[in-house]
């Protein structure tokens, strides 16, 4: 009786927070599907009785956003794979390796998590121009192809193996490539699983760095892409809204088609300790 | 064939300030099931290590066969492990799982099938092989281990107390069946165990560790019969052999043992005790004596349950005892060997 009174207090608390969270998403949904007018008339509409569509077609042709999702894509994709695999090997030798200086490179690593982005842009930016890489790929991706956190995350991951499994496997004569391909990633798949997210997300949602280290339409991506759509007049809210819900599509479908993935690498160390 | 089939010469093993082994020689004969006993954190684990090449002596010399094995790679040892929590990946199916030690040395498909069938029915797993770990139960996981160990039918067994995650029952049967492989297949076997019952029941031979220190070697009958030490006298045997100051032929400064079944409920017996504790086991019942004389001693009485009358807590009782007593030096702890 008492449990099911508290398990319905948590659902109402829940669902307000779940509220809170998602209407912005959903007034700018119904924005995008207003006219300029509409959506300064007050009160505002909460209910779009006569959606107009083509603000999104607008959107998509006014802003060049197929080029910049494309961009986006190649980024976050490239970006995604380089950290998942900097940081599979460098978690691997942390967990499992005995080297020199170890203890100290992986403070260093860790380290590396307390430092501001803010910081590091100028310094990186020099590199970049000294580099001659202004307004290239490896701009955008290099910089961001190694991570902290990510390193972290999946030592921390990989340490929960047994030790007798690698044991085995040194005793069964398999090299460290092969115990790595064989048992760690299998047994790792939903912390790598919810990193590969976390860095695709992350590289998504870039804003500061790809304005920064880019000048051509070419190599923007979409985030700064849709700094074009300001240009419209001040009643074409509904097409900003528009672009903005077409960036953010991709977003929301990794998210919808691996949130139990995401769910489970986050909470795989709570159920395991 | 080698004269032994695994030796370590004056092995040592420091952690830092901890030494885990203290010049350790062992010699184990081909064939032979060798028992690794002693208590928790005695350095058992770290032997077999060194012998399977997972650690490195800090000191020292192993050999496997007439080969010594210092620079050799683990997997190049031809020594199978089986861990104490099994180490089974959890991933794999039984198949799987049994067949990875053979994929590791590229054994051709068909080869490997056969081998997998074959251990696969010595040790009652056909209907399991496409189960995953998680769906067996301890003693299945338990022959799971076993059969990655044997199928690659190496020619040295280490196993470190397999049978320590088990229920009692089980742990039986296993030690049975185990024991049953190896006369089968006669492969040399270095088994750990903090069990006497275990070492006793299923070594050839058995070494006593304490400390990281060897206190001795011998056959099960050796160290029951004659211990080296009085640890080794308290360690083997439930209820564990009564100590108890005394002296031999007048000298004084002895510990003088004596075997809970050599003691005996008696009317008429010289020793007065009070009952503390009475253990009844069904077959046999472990009586706990508090000696009228010295109010420290506690002694153990192994009493059989053809004993009707078995004495309740706090009552008075009389004790006999008859040979073999066993004398030890109050300060080596040693046992003196006394000529009759
Ligand atoms: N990797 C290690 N690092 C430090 N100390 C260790 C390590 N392995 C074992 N020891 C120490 O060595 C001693 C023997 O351990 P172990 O061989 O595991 O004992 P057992 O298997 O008999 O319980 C213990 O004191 C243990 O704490
Ligand atoms: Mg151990």
């Amino acid at each position: 009786m008492r449990t099911s009174v508290r398990t319905a207090l948590r659902y109402v608390f829940l669902i307000i927070i779940a509220l809170v969270v998602l209407f912005p998403i959903y007034i700018a949904v119904v924005n995008s599907l207003l006219s300029g007018q509409q959506i300064a008339h007050r009160p505002p509409t909460l209910f779009p009785l006569h959606p107009l569509w083509n603000s999104f077609s607008l959107a998509w042709s006014f802003g060049h956003l197929g080029t910049y999702l494309r961009t986006s894509v190649i980024v976050s994709v490239l970006t995604t794979l380089a950290a998942l695999t900097t940081s599979v090997l460098a978690a691997y030798a942390f967990a499992f390796l005995e080297f020199p200086l170890k203890r100290i490179m992986f403070s260093l690593c860790l380290a590396t998590l307390m430092v501001p982005a803010e910081v590091t842009i100028i310094p990186n930016f020099r590199t970049i121009q000294i580099l001659g890489w202004y307004n290239t790929y490896p701009a955008l991706i290099i910089p961001f192809a190694a991570s902290g956190i990510g390193i972290f995350l999946l030592r921390q991951s990989f340490r929960q193996l047994p030790r007798e499994l690698h044991d085995a496997a040194v005793l069964d004569g398999y090299g460290h490539w092969r115990f790595l391909v064989r048992v760690v990633l299998p047994l790792n798949r939903a912390m790598i699983g919810a990193f590969a997210i976390f860095a695709f997300l992350s590289s998504w949602n870039q804003y500061l760095w790809p304005l920064l280290v880019t000048n051509s339409d070419s190599h923007r991506t979409v985030q700064v892409g849709l700094r074009q759509l300001e240009g419209l007049n001040p009643d074409q809210q509904n097409i900003v809204l528009a672009g903005t819900i077409l960036a953010a599509l991709p977003i929301f479908l990794i998210l919808f088609i691996f949130q139990r993935q995401l769910v489970r690498g986050l909470t795989a160390g709570a159920v395991k300790g | 064939m080698a004269s032994t089939a695994i030796s370590l010469e004056s092995v040592n093993k420091r952690y830092g300030s901890t030494v885990a082994l203290d010049s350790l020689n062992l010699q184990v004969e081909p064939g032979e099931f060798f028992v690794l006993l002693g208590p928790s954190g005695c350095g058992k684990t770290t032997a077999l290590r060194i012998v399977a090449g997972l650690e490195t002596p800090t000191t020292g010399t192993v050999r496997i066969g007439d080969r010594v094995v210092n620079d050799i790679e683990p997997k190049d040892r031809d020594v199978a492990m089986v861990f104490q929590n099994y180490a089974l990946y959890p991933h794999l199916t039984v198949r799987r799982n049994i067949e990875f030690p053979l994929r590791a040395r590229r054994v051709s498909s068909h080869e490997r099938e056969r081998r997998v069938m074959e251990v696969a029915e010595s040790l009652q797993l056909e209907d399991q092989l496409n189960r995953k770990p998680g769906q067996l139960s301890g003693g299945q996981r338990q022959r799971v281990a076993l059969a990655r160990a044997i199928v690659r039918e190496p020619n040295v067994f280490v196993m470190d107390e397999p049978l320590s995650n088990l229920d009692a029952r089980l742990r039986v049967e296993m030690r049975a069946e185990l024991i049953d492989l190896h006369l089968k297949n006669g492969t040399t076997v270095l088994y750990v165990t903090h069990d006497q019952v275990e070492a006793m029941t299923m070594g050839d031979r058995i070494a006593i560790l304490k400390d990281g220190v060897l206190q001795q070697v011998g056959t099960p009958k050796d160290v029951y019969d004659r211990p080296a030490n009085t640890f080794v006298a308290g360690f083997i045997g439930n209820p564990p052999m009564n100590l108890m100051p005394g002296e031999l032929l007048g000298e004084p400064g002895m510990i003088v043992g004596i075997r809970p079944e050599n003691v005996f409920l008696d009317d008429n017996g010289s020793i007065e005790t009070r009952v503390t504790l009475v253990e009844s086991l069904g077959h046999e019942h472990h009586v706990a004596c508090r000696l009228n004389y010295d109010n420290e001693t506690i002694v153990f009485v192994r009493v059989p349950s053809t004993v009707s009358q078995v004495p309740g807590i706090g009552e008075s009782i009389r004790l006999s005892i008859t040979e073999p007593l066993y004398h030890f030096d109050s300060v080596t702890l040693e046992r003196k060997a006394i000529k009759t």
